[in-house]
């Protein structure tokens, strides 16, 4: 039983290009230089910028929104700085996270940091250990700086109701 | 005496403190005084950053909300804050309906975004407010030209230029030029301009690993005794990744970043910059020093 | 006419810097050459076609009294024309000159052994003096060139030239098989990378040659006969209808043929289904605010494009090269019709959008939306009919996925193949083609307008696959050549031509037969007649003489007397010590 050929569509490419940071979308000539460029491509396998985008550019809405792929990228903008059509696949890619988001699918590790630095107000809560206030303290440097969490918990409850 | 407000992210109070004291103490010497800004929260740079654009201005609108309140420009010596800032200063500036929203959130506060309150990295001060002149100037023991190190700038500090407006993003060399004037000799390696791997740590950690060993390799490879950075998160991979992989224990070699290395020149002690909670040791590089300048 | 007085040779050996010299032991060739019969002047230079080496020898010819002159160098190839030129302005007739080849034939291919290339340098050196001492001093001739321009096919190649020639004052006879002009732009209904259709480009045109008085237009004719040489050429022009002959003299051609859409049966269905065309036949469509299939009339919303068909065919004859104007044509087309489509897709080998403004029309495409997907080399996409419906397969290699598209209207971008009666115009024209099927430039980067035949010029998609602008650039160049050659009135001609000796032809027409290029007749005015060569159209080969069997026809400057001085010097070279001559 061979699975079902896919048949292309623009729509995926549309929707990326409505949403503000996707319209970079329509930029693409599939030259090929991010995935020559990108740092994560040389030394994993299975990412290719270009071949993600490609896929947006087919319609494979399901398969992107549902893989791990585009939240490999490192957002260094490498590939931006290099991009010929001067696109920007950080800009997609944040996109693509965003729908994947409303979807329902987050990596865990976005979701436990996300949740670590909303509801702390600050990623490292739990590992400001004594010892390293003892270090501070050594190096004369403020102890307490007070992290914020009242302010990041209402965004919680603002923009990741239901998500998180 | 020119003040600014220290921000200095998540990373570096936990896991860098060398780099908050360093920065303090070499920019006081050279008559700028930082005062930290409390009561901040994260800049919610790379997860919130992918998940909610709005919640990522929100949370550094906040910080410059903050700043702008106590009238002080923000300092920055992260490159993941440097573009979270500045990211959202230009959303903030330029989106009415953006800023409307956020600041119908920070009212609860009584905090509100102008746009008042600007943002610059360490860098930035140095070159700007300083000047190299003046930092050959306060050199006192300079670096013997024997010592060869290498720069890494990271992405963020460079990329986009469009926000980051610090130096060329193909090829950065206003660090280099830096810590010529302290008298080191500076070497060009392969992928200079590459990413340190720091931020796939979460995603692939054996990728992100490789990464950053390359970048050490790179460096190894053009006979560079020591790495240089501008930015916490980059320090730490750089640092980290050394005890991994293949690399023997005798083969790694220091990293600092750029506050300690102009502190040593500029005579600051070494307790002071927090040499010592330094991963890898920098003593190869306190010793490449000449003699006292008269 | 030769020259009845003693031959007085200058010797001059280039050593062409370090080319010849590096060697060949030059000074040594001029030393020995210094001792040849007749030799009254030898000595080596370092650059023979500098302008010191030319005044050289206009130096010594006048300080010598020299009445023939060697020079050893490069390829005559290269620079007998200069040499003879050199030699003219010192006084000589320039056919009392000849040309050794020291570097292509000696130093270039025995690099390594200079001892035996200085040897065979001395020896070609003994040869060309020997030849030297029996040339002759042969007329100039020219020939006049009538003012008038046959252009053979009024597209748009045809019809710019025409217009071109016919402003500068030249006479213009403008021949098309077709009853309209314009060819194939005229179908065309969106041009890149304006947007202007292919009418909206001709009439202007158009009607400019039809209101031209210098220009006629004979529509629905063939050229049926061609005859002449350069500047007079003579052509007679039939009409395909009535079979009405009209003759007209003709100073130069402009062979504008142009092209023929491929029709690619055989390949991705095409012929199988209504709804599979060419891009031509969809340019062909007339113009409407929906696209209408093909088979039932209705509204397509979805059409598929499919790139370099019958092209790039690696091994095909006729079909290997690519056409060059598919890909910005495909992206237009594509750009075109998005508004009207849900969804256009492009299926391609290359994306190949050079020309100028063509890469902004591949951007505009993009930005619309047109789906481009590439597909392997090595794995064509199938066509299938599948309940009614085009089925198309492939495998897009930038996603590395399989997958399948079911257009309402496939298009396939087909070769520009050459005409089908090319070998036909090919004959009449003495043209010859490459491998691509179109005719031959005379050289493809310096010379790429004119031909082999002196006189007759192509231009546009006759010479190869291009779009119409391109055929446009070449119109007007090969306009240029003509009006140069018209403007002047005269062009000269080889003197190196073979000549009949009426009085030794036996008639027997072998010459005839065996001439390349047509340039013997019988002459009528002797009885019998005899054969007579026409000097303009004769290229000096020499197959005509090595084929009379009655040793009846001369080559002029290469006599059987001056060809066997040179075996003898070769092969009797002791002789020379004794200072003899060799007879």
């Amino acid at each position: 039983m061979s699975k079902e050929l896919h048949s292309p569509t623009s729509s995926f490419a549309m929707e990326i290009a409505s949403i503000p940071g996707g319209e970079d979308i329509r930029k693409c000539i599939q030259c090929g230089i991010c995935s020559a460029t990108c740092s994560v491509a040389s030394v994993v396998d299975k990412y290719r910028p270009r071949k993600l985008i490609q896929k947006i550019l087919i319609g494979e809405r399901n398969e992107v929104l549902k893989d791990d792929l585009p939240w490999l990228c490192m957002m260094c903008r490498t590939c931006e700085d290099r991009c010929q059509e001067g696109a920007s696949p950080v800009d997609i890619f944040h996109v693509v996270r965003q729908l994947a988001v409303k979807e329902g699918y987050i990596p865990d590790a976005f979701k436990q940091a996300t949740k670590t630095v909303l509801l702390d107000g600050w990623m490292l809560e739990d590992a400001y250990s004594d010892f390293i206030e003892e270090d501070r303290e050594n190096l004369n440097l403020d102890t307490n700086l007070e992290w914020n969490e009242e302010f990041t918990r209402r965004l919680m409850s603002k923009y990741f109701k239901g998500v998180i | 005496m020119k003040e600014y407000f220290y921000y200095p992210g998540c990373t570096s109070p936990v896991r860098l403190p060398q780099y908050e004291a360093s920065t303090i103490a070499v920019l006081d010497k050279l008559g700028i005084k930082l005062s930290y800004l409390h009561n901040a929260n994260c800049c919610g740079a790379q997860y919130v950053e992918s998940l909610s654009p709005n919640a990522f201005v929100a949370m550094s609108g906040r910080i410059l909300a903050l700043a702008e309140k106590f009238e002080k420009d923000i300092c920055v010596t992260c490159g993941a804050c440097n573009h979270s800032l500045k990211h959202a200063k230009h959303e903030l500036d330029n989106n009415k309906e953006l800023r409307i929203e956020i600041n119908s959130l920070l009212k609860e506060e009584d905090l509100e975004y102008t746009g008042a309150a600007k943002v610059v990295h360490l860098i930035q001060i140095l070159r700007d407010d300083v000047g190299i002149e003046k930092i050959k100037d306060a050199v006192v023991r300079p670096f013997d030209p024997s010592l060869v190190l290498a720069t890494h700038y990271g992405c963020h500090l460079t990329r986009p230029w469009e926000l980051a407006q610090i130096d060329d993003p193909e090829n950065p060399m206003i660090m280099d030029h830096m810590i010529e004037a302290l008298g080191a000799t500076v070497v060009q390696y392969p992928e200079k301009t590459r990413c340190c791997g720091g931020p796939l740590l979460a995603m692939d950690p054996e990728a992100s690993n490789r990464i950053g060993l390359e970048k050490i390799e790179n460096v190894r490879s053009v006979g560079g005794q020591g790495i240089v950075t501008a930015c916490g998160f980059c320090d730490i991979q750089l640092a980290q990744v050394q005890f991994g992989g293949d690399l023997k224990s005798e083969d790694r070699i220091p990293v600092l970043q750029l506050p300690q290395l102009m502190g040593i020149a500029f005579g600051i002690d070494e307790e002071t910059l927090g040499l010592d909670l330094n991963k890898i040791s920098p003593e190869p590089i306190i010793n490449a020093l000449q003699e006292v300048k008269c | 006419m030769s020259d009845a007085e003693e031959p007085r040779i200058g010797v001059f050996i280039c050593h062409c810097g370090h080319n010849i010299a590096g060697t060949v032991d030059v000074k040594k060739v001029a030393k020995v050459a210094a001792e040849f019969p007749h030799v009254v002047f030898s000595t080596d230079e370092m650059f023979m076609c500098a302008d010191s080496g030319q005044q050289l020898i206009k130096d010594k010819v006048k300080e010598y009294n020299l009445n023939r002159v060697v020079v050893a160098s490069c390829s005559p190839r290269m620079h007998e024309p200069t040499f003879r030129k050199v030699v003219e302005e010192a006084g000589l007739n320039r056919y009392l000159y000849e040309q050794a080849n020291l570097r292509e034939h000696v130093s270039w291919c025995h690099m390594r052994e200079p001892g035996a290339a200085t040897e065979k340098a001395i020896d070609l050196v003994r040869m060309s003096v020997a030849r030297a001492a029996r040339l002759e001093a042969l007329p100039l001739k020219t020939v006049k060139v009538e003012p008038r321009t046959l252009i053979v096919g009024a597209g748009i190649a045809g019809l710019r030239a025409a217009l071109d020639i016919a402003n500068r004052g030249f006479e213009v006879v403008l021949v098309d098989k077709d009853s309209e002009l314009g060819g194939h732009v005229r179908h065309w209904t969106h041009m890149f990378p304006d947007d202007k259709s292919g009418p909206e480009v001709l009439n202007p045109m158009i009607e400019k040659a039809r209101k031209h008085k210098r220009i006629t237009i004979l529509t629905g004719s063939k050229v049926r006969e061609f005859d002449g040489y350069i500047g007079n050429f003579k052509a007679t022009i039939e009409n395909i209808k009535t079979g009405d002959q009209k003759e007209f003299d003709i100073g130069a051609v402009i062979v504008t043929t142009g092209f023929t859409p491929f029709k690619p049966y055989g390949y991705f269905g095409y012929g199988e289904h209504p709804d599979i065309v060419t891009l031509a036949e969809l340019q062909m469509m007339p113009p409407r605010k929906d696209l209408l299939k093909p088979s039932d009339k209705t509204k397509a919303k979805k059409i598929a494009f499919i790139g370099c068909v019958g092209s790039r065919e690696y091994g095909k004859k006729g079909h290997e090269h690519c056409s060059r104007y598919c890909c910005s044509a495909v992206a237009k087309a594509a750009s075109d019709l998005r508004d009207k489509m849900d969804e256009v897709l492009i299926l391609y080998k290359s994306i190949r959008t050079y020309g100028k403004g063509h890469e902004d029309i591949h951007r505009l495409a993009r930005s619309k939306f047109v789906i481009f997907s590439r597909y392997p080399i090595e794995k064509e996409p199938t066509v299938e009919i599948i309940d009614g419906k085009i089925t198309i397969k492939w495998e897009d290699v930038f996603a590395d996925e399989e997958l399948i598209f079911q257009p309402d209207i496939l298009v396939l971008a087909t070769a520009m193949i050459p005409p089908e009666d090319i070998e036909e115009t090919a004959k009449l024209f003495s043209l010859t083609r490459s491998a691509d099927g179109f005719f031959n430039p005379e050289h493809i980067k310096l010379a790429p307008v004119t031909t082999h035949t002196a006189g007759i010029m192509i231009a546009g998609t006759a010479q190869a696959a291009k779009n119409a602008s391109e055929s446009v650039i070449d119109a007007s160049g090969a306009a240029a050549k003509a009006v140069a050659l018209m403007a002047r009135g005269e062009v000269e001609i080889e003197s190196t031509v073979s000549h009949v000796l009426s009085d030794l032809c036996s008639s027997c027409h072998t010459c005839i037969t065996a001439c390349p290029y047509g340039a013997i007749s019988m002459d009528e005015s002797h009885d019998p007649p005899v054969a007579l060569v026409t000097e303009a159209k004769c290229h000096g080969c020499g197959t005509c003489a090595a084929a009379c069997p009655s040793n009846a026809i001369v080559m002029m400057h290469s006599t059987d007397d001056q060809i066997i001085s040179m075996i003898q010097a070769y092969l009797s070279p002791m002789t020379e010590s004794e200072g003899g001559s060799v007879q």
